[in-house]
């Protein structure tokens, strides 16, 4: 049991161990980076034939035990080794096998080594990174790889492409730039973690999510379902999306402007350049713009003549949208205290109109949400830092966030653009202006080391600190009572590569420690004291593979996760949310089953994969607000729910002319509160029934035709096509009631033509979205847009 | 070049085949309105599953003697239609969107499993219904606040129809200090009105410290007189969620004050006005909080010159997540408890409608933290308390129960 006390008091152990020991290490080995360097070994780096690093390929000396894996950066590293004469193996997936003599004398030799592809690369279609996509699918985890590269002519933000995934579901509230709910496997809203490149995407601002990031942005999107490495660092009850930037270390411009239907307009650029001296720049920046102003079909509205209610087509009227972003850093790459040193700061900004409530029936006309943040980042990498094969990344940032959500109006809306007055805000029961301001200090440092090709280890710390300042501005000027939280997430991982890595394991456990803050918290009696309050809770997993064949292999893995609380559900807000000290994080069993397979057949590819999921989620965080006069809620853990389900993707190419993908997700959630609040022998009415209101079987296709050189050298032209099918969901509890509400079957079809010219340099898209012009709900009563209509602008050099 | 055309035309041909699959799902958009199949004699609200994934029910019931009723496909799910702020009459359901601010007023009809939509018309006039009560059959009285809270406001419904006519009350002014209007009970006793209601600061700060009854005459709405008394506050309670009020077989007036928010100080107390009067009854002042040792917080008359009185047993916690409800019966005129009905296991803190009265009973619906959760029948003539019709299940909240029929 927590307990909270006016006291200063101490931290536990751990968080002594963590400072004394930790924080230290990390300091000591980046001041002495350069030191303890092997004068025996190969080093060298692996790239495809396009000149990209490839990370994961397995570099062997024939005839020894002795190996290793290449780096994100394509380099490697085998220390260790007698001088004599000795054959080099390089391997990957999807890129045929490399063998080279060398010999190897008294010095380290350095080697560069080229893979070449299975395949031809695809002009406008780089599949380079299949390999390492397909890598990660054969990994232990249970983990969607998505080569986001292929979709970098789509005017698309990440998550239109990661809904078409397996065991992915996003719902959108509205159009571009709208609300968003992110589900994994059946567990969603904050269960869910969101990184770039390893790193909490918070960091770069509360203004940077999923549904404002452009396609080009990323390179490749991994969505871990359930069981996270260590290496990413958080406590993610139901898993994790990472987006990975383009790691090349060739200087490289992709910019790209979209624009169609309802104003909207799309601009991105991604680069980076090095100068003769060496200095490195890179840069990430987009700017999105919408109107929103798409057509809402049969909307009841009043006809004063007819004196009668009757349905009517009207064009939402209040849901502009604009966001912008710019990340840089400049730095140095492969220098002899380090690997990687940059120094960046980034800038985003968010404003966007608010139309409508939780359903469509609430319109809003003036509501308006504005954030802005600021960050400094620092990031330092150095391989073999002590000892060979031993690894150091290190991360830290700060980061400024603020949002105002304006709530001032009075007026109730309806779709006419009419209002009359209200006597509350339209969203709040008060009018208020809700400033959110929530500085942020996070490190993260991260130690890899390998010892052979057998065994490897991974140990990952994380120190995630975050004020929370939320005041009303028509009241106050600041937040007098601010909570603090302290996150350290400590993992430590070992992996094993058996029978000539055939069989993959990786065992992990994880450290989460917190330390809440706030001076004043509001009891259930309505007495104030100061809280103060340490909790350390311990998750482990572990990730299996075993290839049966070369190219077929079962997984498995599983994960005790938590999501541990924030301060505002422990402690309140000191106002109308009174304190729960008795809050336990939320947790969950998480399991996964798989299997894949990969045939190539003369111009045929094909790889399938499947698998299935089981989640035992328990103590569910939720703001119980009560049936009565009560005039506050109090965060309590409320409910528990048991996913079971399974999913499976084809994906079969025929040369580079044509690409199919289809898949399928079935996912069963039951209620798994057995007895409600104040219920203490009667089963819960809704015990073991499914959880209403979120999709449980859906399923993509995807397909695309395309030709090199049809209409002159270097060009490609390319037709895609997707849909995506949503079963019927109801809206309430399906074994209760009769003539329940349901959202309908849906078919989403889109429609792409792509023309590339220079080997993609050039490249224009024109997009129809939503072609059949089907009324879309990811929500029940909350239209998204139908038919429209976009072009693409995208200038590429690499 | 023609084998790739051909290809091309496959693959037009697939995206068409697939395309015609959107086409599958139509949407039937209508809005029905019908004369409505009649009520069932009861209805029952209640809330099923565990937070957040809650929704609300109501279902039909001819008796609430005996037998068990269930959601499980049975009732109607009502989320966003209407809430348990409604008034029920003569078969009918008259709701002013009381907390769904979808600007509304409707009538519905429910019979086997189905709200049926009888008549709807915009209604925006007042932005927050409180109260209500019936002239006669056809003519339903709603008394709520503009958008500012600052103006009292009353709407004349005729039920046939749903034809509006609009007004406001002259109440006297907002005290200085205190930033808005509260509307709370509305009676109509010997054509007057009778509204109890309260001038409240912006929370948590403490309200006005008086109970206030303001009398009107009807149909002019003139203000005949506004009582104030300074040893509560908070007469009434808004009577579209709880009956507060009660007037007994003399035609003598009895409200209710719970304090709740509106002052950490006050107790509970009863005051009374005689029939034909428009003065509280002086020599009439009934502390709930003693009498009970608990606040009282709803008054339902019984029709003999007793009421049933909704009282905190139990130490409240400030949520209503807990059982801490009982029930008495008093006696009004003597301000006494005739008994405390200890048959029944405490409610949970449902501040709702869980009373309704039929003839010489009383059905209270109880949840129950132990057991099966019933409608219990109290006898009023006998002064016994029976278990009757069993709500089977479970569930999280029982919202309220009516009498339509």
């Amino acid at each position: 049991m927590a307990d909270l006390c006016p006291s200063n008091k101490e931290p536990p152990s751990m968080f002594k161990l963590i400072r004394l020991l930790i924080i230290p290490i990390v300091c000591c080995c980046v001041s002495t980076g350069v030191l303890g360097q092997s004068t025996s070994a190969i080093t060298g780096q692996v790239r495809s034939a396009a000149g990209q690093p490839l990370t994961d390929a397995a570099v062997t000396i024939q005839g020894t035990n002795t190996g290793a894996y290449t780096k994100k950066d394509g380099r490697f590293r085998i220390g260790g080794i007698k001088p004599g004469q000795y054959t080099l193996v390089v391997s990957m997936l999807g890129f045929f096998r490399h063998e080279q003599s060398i010999e190897l004398g008294s010095s380290d030799l350095t080697v560069e080594v080229v893979l070449n592809e299975e395949t031809q690369t695809r002009e406008g279609v780089t599949v380079t990174a299949k390999g390492q996509s397909r890598q990660l699918k054969e990994s232990g985890f249970a983990v969607n790889a998505i080569d986001t590269r292929r979709f970098a002519n789509s005017s698309s933000d990440i998550n239109t492409i990661l809904n078409r995934t397996t065991g992915v579901k996003v719902r959108e509230s509205g159009g571009v730039g709208s609300d968003f709910h992110f589900s994994v496997n059946g567990l969603s809203g904050k269960a869910i973690r969101y990184f770039i490149d390893g790193i909490p995407m918070e960091v770069m601002g509360s203004s940077m999510t999923l549904n404002n990031v452009p396609v080009n942005l990323a390179e490749r999107v991994e969505i871990y379902k359930g069981v996270l490495p260590v290496s990413l660092g958080a406590d993610a009850l139901g898993g994790a999306v990472n987006l990975v930037t383009n790691q090349n270390i060739k200087n490289y411009l992709d910019a790209s402007y979209s624009f169609g239907s309802f104003n909207t307009h799309r601009a991105a650029v991604t680069g980076q350049v090095t100068g003769k001296s060496g200095i490195v720049g890179r840069v990430s920046a987009f700017l999105n713009y919408s109107d929103n102003d798409y057509k809402m079909k049969a909307m009841e509205l009043y006809n004063e003549d007819k004196g009668e209610y009757e349905l009517r087509d009207v064009r939402r009227f209040h849901d502009q949208y604009r966001s912008a972003m710019v990340q840089g850093e400049v730095g140095v790459a492969n220098k002899k205290w380090a690997d990687v040193f940059f120094v960046g700061a980034g800038f985003s900004n968010t404003d966007r109109e608010i139309q409508t409530g939780s359903n469509q029936d609430r319109v809003y006309g003036a509501a308006l949400q504005n954030g802005e943040a600021f960050n400094a980042t620092l990031r330092y990498k150095k391989n073999n830092i002590f000892i060979d094969g031993l690894d150091l990344n290190v991360f830290a940032s700060h980061t400024r966030d603020k949002y105002v959500v304006t709530d001032t109006t009075g007026y109730r809306y309806f779709w006419d653009g009419s209002r009359v007055p209200l006597n509350q805000a339209e969203m709040s029961q008060i009018k208020v202006l809700t400033n959110v301001s929530r500085p942020r200090n996070y490190a993260r440092a991260n130690f890899s080391y390998t010892l052979n090709a057998q065994h490897s280890f991974n140990l990952n710390y994380t120190f995630d600190e975050m004020s929370n300042k939320t005041y009303n501005g028509l009241v106050t000027d600041s937040d007098d009572n601010p909570g603090k939280i302290g996150k350290h997430i400590l993992g430590l991982g070992y992996q094993q590569n058996l029978l000539n890595a055939r069989w993959t394991n990786t065992f992990f456990g994880k450290f989460y420690g917190m330390q809440l803050r706030q001076d004043e918290i509001l009891q259930s009696n309505g007495e104030y004291v100061s809280g103060n309050d340490s909790k350390s809770y311990y998750g482990y997993g572990v990730a299996s593979r075993f290839k049966i064949l070369p190219d077929f292999g079962v997984k498995a893995s599983y994960e005790k996760a938590y999501r541990i609380p924030e301060v505002g559900e422990m402690f309140g807000n000191g106002y109308d949310q009174i304190a729960n000290p008795l809050l336990k994080p939320e947790s969950s069993n998480n399991v996964n089953l798989g299997a894949y397979y990969g045939k190539q057949h003369g111009d045929h590819r094909f790889f399938a994969e499947g698998g299935w999921f089981f989640r035992d989620a328990a103590d569910f965080i939720y703001a119980k607000t009560y049936q009565s006069n009560s005039q506050v809620i109090r965060y309590e853990n409320t409910s528990k729910v048991k996913v079971t389900g399974a999913e499976a993707e084809l994906q079969y190419d025929f040369r580079e002319l044509f690409h199919f993908t289809v898949n399928a997700t079935y996912q069963n959630a039951i209620n798994n509160t057995k007895r409600g609040a104040g219920k203490d022998e009667t089963e819960e009415a809704s015990y073991r029934n499914k959880i209403p209101n979120q999709p449980w079987l859906f399923g993509n296709a995807l397909a695309s035709l395309g030709k090199n050189n049809l209409l002159g050298k270097g060009t490609r032209i390319q037709l895609n096509w997707d849909m995506q099918y949503v079963h019927q969901f109801f809206l309430t509890w399906e074994d209760f009631a009769v003539n329940k509400d349901y959202v309908p079957d849906q078919y989403i079809q889109n429609l792409g033509l792509t023309y590339s010219m220079q080997n993609g340099k050039y490249n224009i898209t024109a997009e129809c979205r939503n072609f059949t012009d089907q009324r879309a709900y990811d929500n029940f009563r909350l239209q998204k847009p139908g038919r429209s209509f976009f072009v693409k602008l995208r200038y590429f050099i690499h | 070049m023609n084998t790739l055309l051909t290809k091309w035309s496959r693959a037009a041909a697939l995206v068409m085949g697939m395309a015609t699959l959107g086409a599958c799902v139509k949407y039937d958009d209508k809005i029905s309105i019908g004369p409505g199949n009649g009520s069932e004699n009861f209805a029952i609200w209640i809330q099923l599953g565990s937070w957040p994934n809650t929704a609300q029910y109501v279902v039909g019931a001819e008796s609430l003697l005996k037998g068990a009723v269930s959601l499980k496909g049975n009732g109607v799910e009502v989320t966003g239609k209407a809430d348990y702020g409604v008034v029920g009459r003569n078969g009918f359901y008259y709701y002013p969107s009381t907390s769904s601010n979808n600007s509304k007023l409707s009538k519905f009809s429910l019979k086997d499993n189905q709200l049926s939509t009888v008549k709807q018309v915009p209604f925006t006039y007042q932005s927050s219904v409180s109260s209500y009560c019936w002239i006669n059959d056809t003519t339903l009285v709603f008394v709520g606040t503009d958008g500012t809270r600052t103006k009292m406001l009353c709407s004349v419904v005729n039920t046939n129809d749903l034809s509006v006519k609009n007004a406001e009350l002259p109440v006297n002014p907002i005290p200085a200090g205190y930033a808005s209007l509260a509307a709370r009970s509305l009676d109509y006793v010997d054509g007057k009105l009778f509204l109890t209601m309260a001038y409240t600061a912006t929370w948590p700060d403490p309200a006005y410290p008086k109970a206030i009854v303001a009398i009107f005459d009807y149909p002019s709405l003139t203000l005949v007189k506004q009582l104030e008394d300074n040893r509560s506050v908070g007469a009434g309670i808004s009577n579209m969620w709880m009956s507060a009020t009660a007037v007994d077989n003399k035609g003598d007036y009895y409200a209710l004050s719970y304090p709740g928010w509106l002052s950490a100080t006050m107790p509970s107390v009863l005051y009374k006005i005689k029939k034909g009067t428009t003065e509280f009854d002086a020599s009439y002042f009934v502390n709930l909080d003693q009498l009970l040792g608990g606040s009282g917080v709803a008054l339902y008359g019984l029709g003999n010159g007793r009421a049933l009185v909704k009282y905190k047993a139990a130490f409240d916690d400030g949520t209503d997540a807990n059982h801490i409800m009982g029930y008495a019966v008093l006696d009004l005129a003597k301000g006494t408890v005739v008994r405390k009905l200890t048959e029944l296991p405490l409610d949970k803190g449902e501040m709702l409608q869980t009373v309704s009265l039929d003839g010489n009973n009383a059905y209270i619906m109880v949840n129950s933290q132990t057991g099966k959760d019933y409608i219990w029948v109290y006898d009023i003539e006998r002064d016994a308390i029976t278990p009757g019709l069993e709500i089977a299940g479970g569930y999280d909240y029982l919202l309220r129960v009516d009498k339509l029929k």
